[in-house]
Protein backbone atom coordinates (compact mmCIF):
# COMPACT_ATOMS: atom_id res chain seq x y z
CA UNK A 1 0.00 0.00 0.00
CA UNK A 2 1.27 3.75 -0.69
CA UNK A 3 1.31 6.27 1.41
CA UNK A 4 -1.82 7.44 0.16
CA UNK A 5 -3.84 4.55 0.80
CA UNK A 6 -2.76 4.16 4.19
CA UNK A 7 -3.98 7.78 4.66
CA UNK A 8 -7.29 6.80 3.18
CA UNK A 9 -7.15 3.54 4.86
CA UNK A 10 -6.41 5.49 8.36
CA UNK A 11 -9.16 8.16 8.06
CA UNK A 12 -12.19 5.44 7.11
CA UNK A 13 -11.01 3.04 10.08
CA UNK A 14 -11.33 6.06 12.47
CA UNK A 15 -14.82 6.76 14.10
CA UNK A 16 -17.42 4.72 15.11
CA UNK A 17 -15.24 1.21 14.46
CA UNK A 18 -16.99 0.07 18.12
CA UNK A 19 -17.47 -3.72 16.48
CA UNK A 20 -13.31 -3.97 16.05
CA UNK A 21 -13.05 -2.53 19.69
CA UNK A 22 -14.85 -4.96 21.56
CA UNK A 23 -13.94 -8.01 19.66
CA UNK A 24 -10.25 -6.70 20.69
CA UNK A 25 -11.49 -6.33 24.03
CA UNK A 26 -12.81 -9.22 24.26
CA UNK A 27 -10.07 -10.63 23.14
CA UNK A 28 -7.21 -8.91 25.96
CA UNK A 29 -9.51 -9.92 28.40
CA UNK A 30 -9.84 -13.77 27.65
CA UNK A 31 -5.86 -14.00 26.21
CA UNK A 32 -4.82 -12.45 29.44
CA UNK A 33 -4.60 -15.19 32.22
CA UNK A 34 -3.53 -12.15 35.05
CA UNK A 35 -7.25 -10.43 34.45
CA UNK A 36 -9.11 -13.32 35.63
CA UNK A 37 -9.20 -14.88 39.19
CA UNK A 38 -6.13 -16.79 40.11
CA UNK A 39 -8.63 -20.15 40.33
CA UNK A 40 -8.29 -20.82 36.70
CA UNK A 41 -4.86 -21.73 35.62
CA UNK A 42 -5.69 -22.25 31.83
CA UNK A 43 -7.71 -20.00 30.07
CA UNK A 44 -8.69 -20.56 26.76
CA UNK A 45 -8.24 -18.52 23.93
CA UNK A 46 -10.40 -16.55 21.76
CA UNK A 47 -10.18 -18.83 18.97
CA UNK A 48 -10.53 -21.98 21.11
CA UNK A 49 -13.47 -20.81 22.39
CA UNK A 50 -14.94 -20.50 19.14
CA UNK A 51 -14.12 -24.04 18.53
CA UNK A 52 -16.04 -25.72 21.51
CA UNK A 53 -19.47 -27.22 21.49
CA UNK A 54 -22.16 -25.20 20.90
CA UNK A 55 -25.46 -26.76 21.46
CA UNK A 56 -28.69 -24.93 22.13
CA UNK A 57 -28.57 -25.14 25.63
CA UNK A 58 -24.21 -24.57 26.16
CA UNK A 59 -23.37 -21.39 24.57
CA UNK A 60 -25.46 -21.59 21.60
CA UNK A 61 -26.70 -18.29 22.02
CA UNK A 62 -23.40 -16.59 22.59
CA UNK A 63 -21.77 -18.36 19.57
CA UNK A 64 -24.21 -16.92 17.98
CA UNK A 65 -23.96 -13.29 19.73
CA UNK A 66 -20.04 -13.59 18.80
CA UNK A 67 -20.85 -14.44 15.29
CA UNK A 68 -22.60 -11.59 15.41
CA UNK A 69 -19.99 -9.16 16.52
CA UNK A 70 -17.78 -10.76 14.14
CA UNK A 71 -20.21 -10.34 11.05
CA UNK A 72 -20.84 -7.00 12.36
CA UNK A 73 -16.72 -5.95 12.16
CA UNK A 74 -16.34 -7.73 8.96
CA UNK A 75 -19.05 -5.96 6.77
CA UNK A 76 -17.84 -2.17 8.65
CA UNK A 77 -14.25 -3.22 7.59
CA UNK A 78 -15.37 -4.26 3.62
CA UNK A 79 -17.50 -1.56 3.62
CA UNK A 80 -14.31 0.79 4.81
CA UNK A 81 -12.16 -0.82 1.85
CA UNK A 82 -14.81 -0.11 -0.49
CA UNK A 83 -15.68 3.02 0.39
CA UNK A 84 -11.95 3.85 0.98
CA UNK A 85 -11.39 3.17 -2.79
CA UNK A 86 -14.09 4.87 -4.03
CA UNK A 87 -13.06 8.14 -2.33
CA UNK A 88 -9.53 7.45 -3.46
CA UNK A 89 -10.64 7.60 -7.42
CA UNK A 90 -12.61 10.36 -6.54
CA UNK A 91 -10.11 12.15 -5.08
CA UNK A 92 -7.56 11.06 -8.36
CA UNK A 93 -9.92 11.54 -10.49
CA UNK A 94 -10.95 14.93 -9.11
CA UNK A 95 -6.58 16.23 -8.97
CA UNK A 96 -7.02 15.27 -12.45
CA UNK A 97 -9.44 17.58 -13.48
CA UNK A 98 -8.06 20.55 -11.54
CA UNK A 99 -5.23 19.99 -13.76
CA UNK A 100 -7.08 20.58 -16.49
CA UNK A 101 -9.61 23.17 -15.90
CA UNK A 102 -7.34 25.68 -13.04
CA UNK A 103 -8.49 26.64 -10.07
CA UNK A 104 -10.99 29.67 -11.02
CA UNK A 105 -12.98 28.21 -13.09
CA UNK A 106 -16.08 26.64 -10.68
CA UNK A 107 -19.22 28.36 -12.27
CA UNK A 108 -22.26 26.70 -12.73
CA UNK A 109 -20.66 24.98 -16.18
CA UNK A 110 -17.69 23.70 -14.91
CA UNK A 111 -19.07 22.08 -12.20
CA UNK A 112 -21.15 19.60 -14.16
CA UNK A 113 -18.20 19.74 -16.48
CA UNK A 114 -16.49 17.91 -13.21
CA UNK A 115 -19.66 15.69 -12.83
CA UNK A 116 -19.45 13.98 -15.95
CA UNK A 117 -16.06 13.87 -15.92
CA UNK A 118 -16.11 11.85 -12.22
CA UNK A 119 -19.29 9.86 -14.27
CA UNK A 120 -16.62 8.46 -16.45
CA UNK A 121 -13.96 8.18 -14.01
CA UNK A 122 -15.83 6.05 -12.05
CA UNK A 123 -17.16 3.95 -15.08
CA UNK A 124 -13.51 3.19 -15.91
CA UNK A 125 -12.46 2.60 -12.05
CA UNK A 126 -15.34 -0.09 -11.48
CA UNK A 127 -14.47 -1.84 -14.08
CA UNK A 128 -11.05 -2.37 -12.01
CA UNK A 129 -9.81 -5.61 -10.11
CA UNK A 130 -9.25 -3.50 -7.06
CA UNK A 131 -12.96 -2.64 -7.10
CA UNK A 132 -14.45 -5.98 -8.31
CA UNK A 133 -12.27 -7.32 -5.32
CA UNK A 134 -13.39 -4.78 -2.87
CA UNK A 135 -17.23 -5.07 -4.16
CA UNK A 136 -17.00 -8.78 -3.80
CA UNK A 137 -16.09 -8.46 -0.44
CA UNK A 138 -18.73 -5.72 1.01
CA UNK A 139 -21.25 -8.85 -0.63
CA UNK A 140 -20.25 -11.60 0.83
CA UNK A 141 -19.59 -9.49 4.47
CA UNK A 142 -23.11 -8.39 4.18
CA UNK A 143 -24.53 -11.49 2.94
CA UNK A 144 -23.22 -13.35 6.41
CA UNK A 145 -23.88 -10.28 8.38
CA UNK A 146 -27.77 -10.91 7.46
CA UNK A 147 -27.22 -14.64 8.23
CA UNK A 148 -26.24 -14.00 11.77
CA UNK A 149 -28.95 -10.83 12.54
CA UNK A 150 -31.54 -13.63 11.60
CA UNK A 151 -29.94 -16.19 13.42
CA UNK A 152 -30.14 -14.46 16.60
CA UNK A 153 -33.12 -12.59 16.00
CA UNK A 154 -34.52 -16.08 16.19
CA UNK A 155 -33.34 -16.99 19.36
CA UNK A 156 -35.42 -14.02 20.58
CA UNK A 157 -38.42 -14.96 18.48
CA UNK A 158 -38.48 -18.98 19.84
CA UNK A 159 -37.34 -17.59 23.83
CA UNK A 160 -41.53 -15.24 23.14
CA UNK A 161 -43.26 -18.02 21.11
CA UNK A 162 -43.22 -16.22 18.47
CA UNK A 163 -42.95 -18.08 14.45
CA UNK A 164 -39.63 -17.98 13.30
CA UNK A 165 -38.66 -16.93 9.46
CA UNK A 166 -37.20 -20.21 8.34
CA UNK A 167 -40.80 -21.64 9.75
CA UNK A 168 -42.59 -19.27 7.74
CA UNK A 169 -40.69 -20.72 4.90
CA UNK A 170 -41.47 -23.77 5.75
CA UNK A 171 -44.95 -23.11 5.42
CA UNK A 172 -45.24 -20.81 2.22
CA UNK A 173 -42.92 -23.87 1.12
CA UNK A 174 -45.95 -26.41 1.78
CA UNK A 175 -48.73 -24.02 0.29
CA UNK A 176 -46.16 -23.32 -2.95
CA UNK A 177 -46.01 -27.18 -3.36
CA UNK A 178 -49.72 -27.68 -3.11
CA UNK A 179 -50.58 -25.48 -4.91
CA UNK A 180 -48.26 -26.37 -7.64
CA UNK A 181 -49.80 -30.11 -7.06
CA UNK A 182 -53.41 -28.69 -7.43
CA UNK A 183 -52.57 -26.66 -10.72
CA UNK A 184 -51.19 -29.53 -12.15
CA UNK A 185 -54.66 -31.63 -11.21
CA UNK A 186 -56.73 -28.90 -12.86
CA UNK A 187 -54.77 -28.65 -16.03
CA UNK A 188 -54.82 -32.70 -16.37
CA UNK A 189 -58.87 -32.24 -15.52
CA UNK A 190 -58.74 -29.38 -18.18
CA UNK A 191 -57.19 -31.80 -20.43
CA UNK A 192 -59.87 -34.41 -20.34
CA UNK A 193 -63.08 -32.06 -19.85
CA UNK A 194 -62.20 -29.17 -21.61
CA UNK A 195 -62.27 -27.35 -18.52
CA UNK A 196 -60.58 -24.23 -18.13
CA UNK A 197 -57.92 -23.98 -14.93
CA UNK A 198 -58.37 -20.20 -13.77
CA UNK A 199 -61.23 -18.32 -12.30
CA UNK A 200 -62.41 -16.40 -15.92
CA UNK A 201 -64.09 -13.23 -15.01
CA UNK A 202 -66.53 -10.96 -17.28
CA UNK A 203 -66.38 -7.38 -16.41
CA UNK B 1 -9.99 35.18 -10.16
CA UNK B 2 -11.70 38.96 -11.17
CA UNK B 3 -14.01 36.57 -13.21
CA UNK B 4 -14.84 34.37 -10.55
CA UNK B 5 -17.02 36.14 -8.22
CA UNK B 6 -19.57 37.71 -9.95
CA UNK B 7 -20.35 34.25 -12.01
CA UNK B 8 -20.26 32.57 -9.05
CA UNK B 9 -22.82 34.86 -7.60
CA UNK B 10 -25.19 35.12 -10.59
CA UNK B 11 -24.79 31.19 -10.81
CA UNK B 12 -26.14 30.97 -7.05
CA UNK B 13 -28.98 33.39 -7.85
CA UNK B 14 -29.91 31.83 -10.58
CA UNK B 15 -29.48 28.37 -9.23
CA UNK B 16 -31.98 29.71 -6.28
CA UNK B 17 -34.47 31.09 -8.48
CA UNK B 18 -34.39 27.63 -10.00
CA UNK B 19 -34.95 26.05 -7.06
CA UNK B 20 -37.94 28.47 -5.80
CA UNK B 21 -39.78 27.93 -9.23
CA UNK B 22 -39.47 24.28 -8.74
CA UNK B 23 -40.94 24.25 -4.78
CA UNK B 24 -43.89 26.55 -6.23
CA UNK B 25 -44.47 23.68 -9.35
CA UNK B 26 -45.16 21.25 -7.02
CA UNK B 27 -47.05 22.82 -4.10
CA UNK B 28 -49.79 22.70 -7.07
CA UNK B 29 -49.38 19.43 -7.41
CA UNK B 30 -51.05 16.77 -5.82
CA UNK B 31 -50.52 13.08 -5.33
CA UNK B 32 -53.86 12.28 -7.56
CA UNK B 33 -52.26 14.51 -10.46
CA UNK B 34 -49.88 11.83 -11.05
CA UNK B 35 -51.42 8.70 -12.60
CA UNK B 36 -49.59 6.17 -14.66
CA UNK B 37 -50.56 3.17 -16.20
CA UNK B 38 -54.09 4.49 -17.01
CA UNK B 39 -55.07 3.12 -20.57
CA UNK B 40 -58.59 1.78 -19.64
CA UNK B 41 -58.53 -1.99 -19.23
CA UNK B 42 -60.97 -4.67 -18.09
CA UNK B 43 -59.26 -7.66 -15.71
CA UNK B 44 -59.73 -11.09 -17.49
CA UNK B 45 -58.17 -13.30 -15.65
CA UNK B 46 -55.94 -13.73 -12.37
CA UNK B 47 -53.55 -16.42 -11.29
CA UNK B 48 -52.23 -15.69 -7.65
CA UNK B 49 -50.59 -12.52 -7.70
CA UNK B 50 -50.57 -11.97 -11.41
CA UNK B 51 -53.38 -10.96 -13.66
CA UNK B 52 -53.91 -10.85 -17.33
CA UNK B 53 -55.60 -7.46 -18.55
CA UNK B 54 -57.10 -6.33 -21.78
CA UNK B 55 -57.02 -3.19 -22.76
CA UNK B 56 -60.36 -1.13 -24.13
CA UNK B 57 -60.46 -1.40 -28.32
CA UNK B 58 -60.66 2.53 -29.81
CA UNK B 59 -60.80 1.71 -33.62
CA UNK B 60 -61.50 -1.07 -35.92
CA UNK B 61 -58.66 -3.90 -35.35
CA UNK B 62 -56.27 -3.95 -37.78
CA UNK B 63 -54.72 -7.41 -36.68
CA UNK B 64 -56.80 -10.55 -36.31
CA UNK B 65 -53.98 -11.72 -33.65
CA UNK B 66 -54.19 -10.29 -30.72
CA UNK B 67 -50.77 -9.61 -28.91
CA UNK B 68 -49.89 -9.98 -25.37
CA UNK B 69 -47.46 -7.63 -23.49
CA UNK B 70 -44.91 -9.65 -21.27
CA UNK B 71 -43.02 -6.91 -18.81
CA UNK B 72 -40.47 -8.56 -16.97
CA UNK B 73 -41.19 -9.10 -13.10
CA UNK B 74 -37.91 -6.45 -12.48
CA UNK B 75 -39.92 -3.01 -12.77
CA UNK B 76 -43.59 -2.46 -13.13
CA UNK B 77 -45.67 -2.60 -16.44
CA UNK B 78 -46.50 1.05 -16.31
CA UNK B 79 -43.69 1.97 -18.05
CA UNK B 80 -45.03 1.07 -21.14
CA UNK B 81 -48.29 3.22 -20.50
CA UNK B 82 -46.50 5.94 -17.93
CA UNK B 83 -48.37 9.24 -19.79
CA UNK B 84 -50.84 9.30 -21.83
CA UNK B 85 -49.26 11.30 -25.12
CA UNK B 86 -46.16 8.66 -24.47
CA UNK B 87 -47.78 5.43 -23.87
CA UNK B 88 -46.69 2.44 -26.24
CA UNK B 89 -50.20 0.62 -25.52
CA UNK B 90 -51.89 3.59 -26.09
CA UNK B 91 -50.15 3.68 -29.45
CA UNK B 92 -50.87 0.33 -30.27
CA UNK B 93 -54.17 0.58 -29.57
CA UNK B 94 -54.86 3.35 -32.05
CA UNK B 95 -53.44 1.20 -34.91
CA UNK B 96 -56.18 -1.22 -34.33
CA UNK B 97 -54.12 -3.70 -32.25
CA UNK B 98 -56.06 -6.07 -29.65
CA UNK B 99 -53.85 -5.74 -26.21
CA UNK B 100 -53.66 -7.84 -23.80
CA UNK B 101 -50.79 -7.52 -20.86
CA UNK B 102 -49.73 -9.70 -17.85
CA UNK B 103 -49.00 -7.67 -14.14
CA UNK B 104 -47.00 -9.87 -12.65
CA UNK B 105 -48.42 -7.89 -9.15
CA UNK B 106 -46.36 -7.54 -6.22
CA UNK B 107 -44.99 -10.78 -4.57
CA UNK B 108 -43.77 -10.94 -1.44
CA UNK B 109 -41.21 -13.26 1.19
CA UNK B 110 -44.39 -16.00 0.64
CA UNK B 111 -43.56 -16.71 -3.17
CA UNK B 112 -39.70 -16.88 -2.61
CA UNK B 113 -40.38 -20.14 -3.87
CA UNK B 114 -41.72 -19.81 -7.14
CA UNK B 115 -39.83 -20.18 -9.97
CA UNK B 116 -38.77 -19.40 -13.41
CA UNK B 117 -40.64 -21.88 -14.73
CA UNK B 118 -44.01 -21.04 -13.37
CA UNK B 119 -43.38 -17.70 -15.17
CA UNK B 120 -43.15 -19.52 -18.60
CA UNK B 121 -45.75 -22.57 -18.19
CA UNK B 122 -47.97 -21.91 -15.49
CA UNK B 123 -49.07 -17.88 -15.84
CA UNK B 124 -47.88 -16.82 -19.22
CA UNK B 125 -48.75 -20.77 -20.67
CA UNK B 126 -52.02 -20.28 -18.97
CA UNK B 127 -53.17 -16.80 -20.38
CA UNK B 128 -52.14 -17.49 -23.74
CA UNK B 129 -54.76 -19.91 -23.22
CA UNK B 130 -56.93 -18.00 -22.19
CA UNK B 131 -56.73 -15.45 -24.74
CA UNK B 132 -57.00 -17.73 -27.46
CA UNK B 133 -60.27 -19.40 -26.16
CA UNK B 134 -60.94 -15.94 -25.32
CA UNK B 135 -60.89 -14.47 -29.10
CA UNK B 136 -61.10 -18.06 -30.47
CA UNK B 137 -57.64 -17.64 -32.31
CA UNK B 138 -55.25 -20.68 -32.17
CA UNK B 139 -52.80 -18.29 -31.61
CA UNK B 140 -51.06 -14.92 -30.35
CA UNK B 141 -48.23 -12.37 -31.12
CA UNK B 142 -46.28 -12.00 -28.23
CA UNK B 143 -44.14 -8.89 -27.30
CA UNK B 144 -41.77 -9.26 -24.54
CA UNK B 145 -39.84 -6.57 -22.75
CA UNK B 146 -36.32 -6.88 -20.67
CA UNK B 147 -36.74 -9.85 -18.39
CA UNK B 148 -40.53 -10.65 -20.09
CA UNK B 149 -38.63 -11.35 -22.78
CA UNK B 150 -37.07 -14.09 -22.02
CA UNK B 151 -40.02 -15.49 -20.66
CA UNK B 152 -41.76 -14.67 -24.15
CA UNK B 153 -38.70 -16.47 -26.10
CA UNK B 154 -38.30 -19.28 -23.76
CA UNK B 155 -42.39 -20.00 -24.22
CA UNK B 156 -42.58 -19.36 -27.95
CA UNK B 157 -39.19 -21.83 -28.54
CA UNK B 158 -41.32 -24.30 -26.50
CA UNK B 159 -44.52 -24.06 -27.85
CA UNK B 160 -43.98 -22.57 -31.85
CA UNK B 161 -47.43 -23.13 -32.41
CA UNK B 162 -49.07 -21.15 -30.17
CA UNK B 163 -46.97 -17.74 -30.89
CA UNK B 164 -47.55 -16.10 -34.39
CA UNK B 165 -45.41 -13.40 -34.40
CA UNK B 166 -42.50 -12.91 -31.91
CA UNK B 167 -41.11 -9.03 -30.77
CA UNK B 168 -38.69 -8.75 -28.06
CA UNK B 169 -37.41 -5.17 -27.06
CA UNK B 170 -34.42 -4.76 -25.05
CA UNK B 171 -33.98 -8.51 -23.85
CA UNK B 172 -30.75 -10.43 -22.90
CA UNK B 173 -30.07 -13.23 -24.81
CA UNK B 174 -26.23 -13.46 -24.93
CA UNK B 175 -25.67 -12.60 -21.47
CA UNK B 176 -21.80 -12.67 -22.15
CA UNK B 177 -21.92 -10.84 -24.97
CA UNK B 178 -20.89 -7.60 -23.29
CA UNK B 179 -17.11 -9.11 -22.84
CA UNK B 180 -16.35 -9.29 -26.22
CA UNK B 181 -16.62 -5.09 -26.39
CA UNK B 182 -16.66 -2.86 -23.82
CA UNK B 183 -18.13 0.06 -24.58
CA UNK B 184 -18.77 3.13 -22.11
CA UNK B 185 -21.18 2.70 -19.49
CA UNK B 186 -22.52 -0.99 -20.30
CA UNK B 187 -22.91 -4.14 -18.92
CA UNK B 188 -22.34 -3.00 -15.13
CA UNK B 189 -25.29 -5.85 -14.05
CA UNK B 190 -23.01 -8.51 -15.93
CA UNK B 191 -19.72 -7.87 -14.35
CA UNK B 192 -21.10 -7.90 -11.19
CA UNK B 193 -23.23 -10.97 -11.62
CA UNK B 194 -19.78 -12.49 -13.09
CA UNK B 195 -17.67 -11.56 -10.05
CA UNK B 196 -19.70 -13.53 -7.65
CA UNK B 197 -19.93 -17.20 -7.30
CA UNK B 198 -23.00 -19.38 -8.19
CA UNK B 199 -22.57 -20.37 -4.39
CA UNK B 200 -22.31 -16.71 -2.74
CA UNK B 201 -25.24 -15.15 -5.45
CA UNK B 202 -27.76 -18.24 -4.37
CA UNK B 203 -26.59 -17.20 -0.65
CA UNK B 204 -26.84 -13.76 -1.23
CA UNK B 205 -30.80 -14.26 -2.12
CA UNK B 206 -31.13 -16.87 0.10
CA UNK B 207 -30.05 -14.38 3.04
CA UNK B 208 -33.36 -11.80 1.82
CA UNK B 209 -35.64 -14.98 0.83
CA UNK B 210 -36.08 -12.78 -2.17
CA UNK B 211 -34.50 -10.03 -4.36
CA UNK B 212 -35.75 -7.06 -2.49
CA UNK B 213 -37.11 -4.27 -4.90
CA UNK B 214 -35.29 -1.75 -3.08
CA UNK B 215 -31.69 -3.65 -3.29
CA UNK B 216 -32.37 -3.96 -7.20
CA UNK B 217 -32.75 -0.39 -7.45
CA UNK B 218 -29.42 0.03 -5.27
CA UNK B 219 -27.88 -2.14 -7.92
CA UNK B 220 -29.47 0.06 -10.91
CA UNK B 221 -28.41 3.36 -8.87
CA UNK B 222 -24.20 1.66 -8.55
CA UNK B 223 -24.51 2.04 -12.60
CA UNK B 224 -24.31 5.64 -12.39
CA UNK B 225 -22.88 6.67 -9.00
CA UNK B 226 -22.56 10.38 -10.10
CA UNK B 227 -25.85 10.60 -11.62
CA UNK B 228 -27.94 9.02 -8.37
CA UNK B 229 -25.53 11.34 -5.99
CA UNK B 230 -26.49 14.59 -7.78
CA UNK B 231 -29.83 13.53 -8.91
CA UNK B 232 -32.01 14.72 -5.76
CA UNK B 233 -30.04 18.00 -4.88
CA UNK B 234 -27.99 19.46 -7.59
CA UNK B 235 -29.63 18.06 -10.22
CA UNK B 236 -33.43 18.61 -9.05
CA UNK B 237 -34.05 22.18 -9.45
CA UNK B 238 -33.40 21.35 -13.11
CA UNK B 239 -36.14 18.46 -13.13
CA UNK B 240 -38.90 21.04 -10.88
CA UNK B 241 -38.67 23.75 -12.77
CA UNK B 242 -39.97 23.07 -16.04
CA UNK B 243 -43.32 23.48 -17.09
CA UNK B 244 -46.19 21.74 -15.36
CA UNK B 245 -46.48 19.29 -18.09
CA UNK B 246 -42.70 18.55 -17.53
CA UNK B 247 -42.92 18.40 -13.76
CA UNK B 248 -45.49 16.13 -14.12
CA UNK B 249 -43.46 13.84 -16.32
CA UNK B 250 -40.56 14.08 -13.84
CA UNK B 251 -43.24 13.15 -11.02
CA UNK B 252 -44.66 10.16 -13.38
CA UNK B 253 -41.11 8.63 -13.37
CA UNK B 254 -40.32 8.79 -9.69
CA UNK B 255 -43.62 6.65 -9.40
CA UNK B 256 -42.97 4.39 -11.64
CA UNK B 257 -38.87 4.10 -9.70
CA UNK B 258 -40.74 3.95 -6.69
CA UNK B 259 -42.45 1.22 -7.29
CA UNK B 260 -40.24 -1.55 -7.74
CA UNK B 261 -41.61 -5.07 -7.05
CA UNK B 262 -39.49 -7.64 -5.29
CA UNK B 263 -38.57 -10.53 -7.62
CA UNK B 264 -39.14 -14.21 -5.44
CA UNK B 265 -35.95 -16.01 -4.97
CA UNK B 266 -36.03 -18.93 -6.70
CA UNK B 267 -36.67 -17.42 -9.97
CA UNK B 268 -34.20 -14.96 -9.03
CA UNK B 269 -31.44 -17.51 -8.83
CA UNK B 270 -32.22 -19.15 -12.00
CA UNK B 271 -32.61 -15.37 -13.55
CA UNK B 272 -28.65 -14.34 -11.87
CA UNK B 273 -26.77 -17.67 -11.87
CA UNK B 274 -28.40 -19.93 -14.88
CA UNK B 275 -28.81 -17.10 -17.06
CA UNK B 276 -26.61 -14.26 -16.70
CA UNK B 277 -23.69 -16.05 -14.98
CA UNK B 278 -24.02 -18.97 -16.70
CA UNK B 279 -25.46 -18.13 -20.40
CA UNK B 280 -27.15 -21.47 -20.43
CA UNK B 281 -30.08 -20.48 -22.91
CA UNK B 282 -27.07 -19.88 -25.63
CA UNK B 283 -24.98 -22.83 -24.06
CA UNK B 284 -28.05 -25.06 -24.88
CA UNK B 285 -28.75 -25.78 -21.78
CA UNK B 286 -31.36 -23.99 -20.17
CA UNK B 287 -34.29 -26.10 -19.23
CA UNK B 288 -38.01 -25.09 -18.50
CA UNK B 289 -40.01 -27.97 -16.57
CA UNK B 290 -37.21 -30.30 -17.74
CA UNK B 291 -37.50 -29.10 -21.38
CA UNK B 292 -34.42 -28.12 -22.75
CA UNK B 293 -35.18 -24.43 -24.35
CA UNK B 294 -33.92 -24.72 -27.90
CA UNK B 295 -33.77 -21.20 -29.79
CA UNK B 296 -33.41 -22.52 -33.38
CA UNK B 297 -37.24 -23.44 -32.81
CA UNK B 298 -38.22 -19.54 -33.17
CA UNK B 299 -39.29 -20.35 -36.48
CA UNK B 300 -42.13 -17.64 -36.69
CA UNK B 301 -41.47 -13.85 -37.41
CA UNK B 302 -39.22 -12.27 -34.95
CA UNK B 303 -38.98 -8.55 -34.26
CA UNK B 304 -35.50 -7.79 -32.08
CA UNK B 305 -35.63 -3.98 -30.56
CA UNK B 306 -32.63 -2.58 -28.89
CA UNK B 307 -31.43 0.57 -27.76
CA UNK B 308 -27.76 1.87 -28.39
CA UNK B 309 -27.53 3.15 -25.01
CA UNK B 310 -29.25 0.40 -22.70
CA UNK B 311 -26.52 0.70 -19.58
CA UNK B 312 -28.98 -1.92 -18.17
CA UNK B 313 -28.93 -4.27 -21.31
CA UNK B 314 -25.98 -3.91 -23.39
CA UNK B 315 -27.05 -3.66 -27.08
CA UNK B 316 -25.16 -6.79 -27.97
CA UNK B 317 -25.98 -9.37 -25.91
CA UNK B 318 -30.11 -9.11 -27.53
CA UNK B 319 -28.88 -8.58 -31.22
CA UNK B 320 -27.12 -12.09 -30.34
CA UNK B 321 -30.44 -13.52 -30.79
CA UNK B 322 -30.04 -13.38 -34.79
CA UNK B 323 -27.69 -16.00 -34.47
CA UNK B 324 -29.48 -18.24 -32.85
CA UNK B 325 -33.09 -18.07 -34.27
CA UNK B 326 -34.20 -20.60 -36.82
CA UNK B 327 -36.22 -18.16 -38.67
CA UNK B 328 -35.78 -16.65 -42.08
CA UNK B 329 -38.15 -13.77 -41.29
CA UNK B 330 -36.46 -11.61 -38.57
CA UNK B 331 -36.05 -7.91 -38.06
CA UNK B 332 -34.35 -5.25 -35.94
CA UNK B 333 -34.93 -2.00 -34.68
CA UNK B 334 -31.69 0.18 -33.11
CA UNK B 335 -33.09 3.28 -31.02
CA UNK B 336 -30.64 5.84 -30.31
CA UNK B 337 -31.50 5.78 -26.89
CA UNK B 338 -31.23 4.14 -22.86
CA UNK B 339 -32.97 1.25 -21.52
CA UNK B 340 -35.98 3.35 -20.20
CA UNK B 341 -35.43 5.69 -23.34
CA UNK B 342 -36.71 2.94 -25.26
CA UNK B 343 -40.60 3.53 -23.87
CA UNK B 344 -40.51 7.17 -22.22
CA UNK B 345 -38.25 8.71 -24.56
CA UNK B 346 -41.52 10.69 -26.77
CA UNK B 347 -39.33 10.15 -30.54
CA UNK B 348 -37.90 6.52 -29.13
CA UNK B 349 -41.34 5.83 -28.30
CA UNK B 350 -43.62 6.55 -31.29
CA UNK B 351 -40.96 4.76 -33.50
CA UNK B 352 -41.03 1.43 -31.50
CA UNK B 353 -45.01 1.91 -31.34
CA UNK B 354 -45.16 2.28 -35.15
CA UNK B 355 -42.27 0.01 -36.51
CA UNK B 356 -44.40 -2.85 -34.20
CA UNK B 357 -47.63 -2.05 -35.21
CA UNK B 358 -46.68 -2.29 -38.73
CA UNK B 359 -44.59 -5.04 -38.06
CA UNK B 360 -47.93 -7.09 -36.88
CA UNK B 361 -50.50 -5.89 -39.35
CA UNK B 362 -48.22 -6.96 -42.07
CA UNK B 363 -47.86 -10.17 -40.48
Amino acid sequence: MSSKDNEFKKFFDQGSDFFNMFENQMKTFFGNPSLLSEGLSEIPSMESLASMPHLDNLFGIDKKVKDFVKASSALHSANTDLQGLISKSWYEAFQRFSAVTGDNTWYEKSFDEWLEYAHRSTDEFQRTDEFMNAQREVIHASTTFRNCYTDLVEVYQEKNNMPTRREIDDLSRSVYDLKRELKKLKKELKLSKTQPPYEVRDE
Amino acid sequence: MSDFQPSLIEDSFNYWKKFQRGISALSGISDDDITIGSTPKRIVARNDKTTLYHYKPRVARSSETPLLIVYGQIGRYTMIDLQPDRSVVSNLLDKGIDVYLIDWGSPNRSDRWIQFDDYIEDYLAGYIDIICEESKKPNVSLFGICEGGVFSACYAALHPKRVRNLSLAVTPIDFHADKKKYVEGQGYLNRWVRNLSARALNNLIDSYGHMPGDVIGMLFQEMTPVKTLTKYNWDLPDNISGNHEQVLNFLRMEKWLSDRPHHPGEAAKTWLVDLYKNNQLVEKKFKVDGNLVDLGALDMPILNIFSSFDHIIPPSTSKALSLFVGTKDYSELELNVGHIGTFVSKKANLLLSETLSEWLIKR
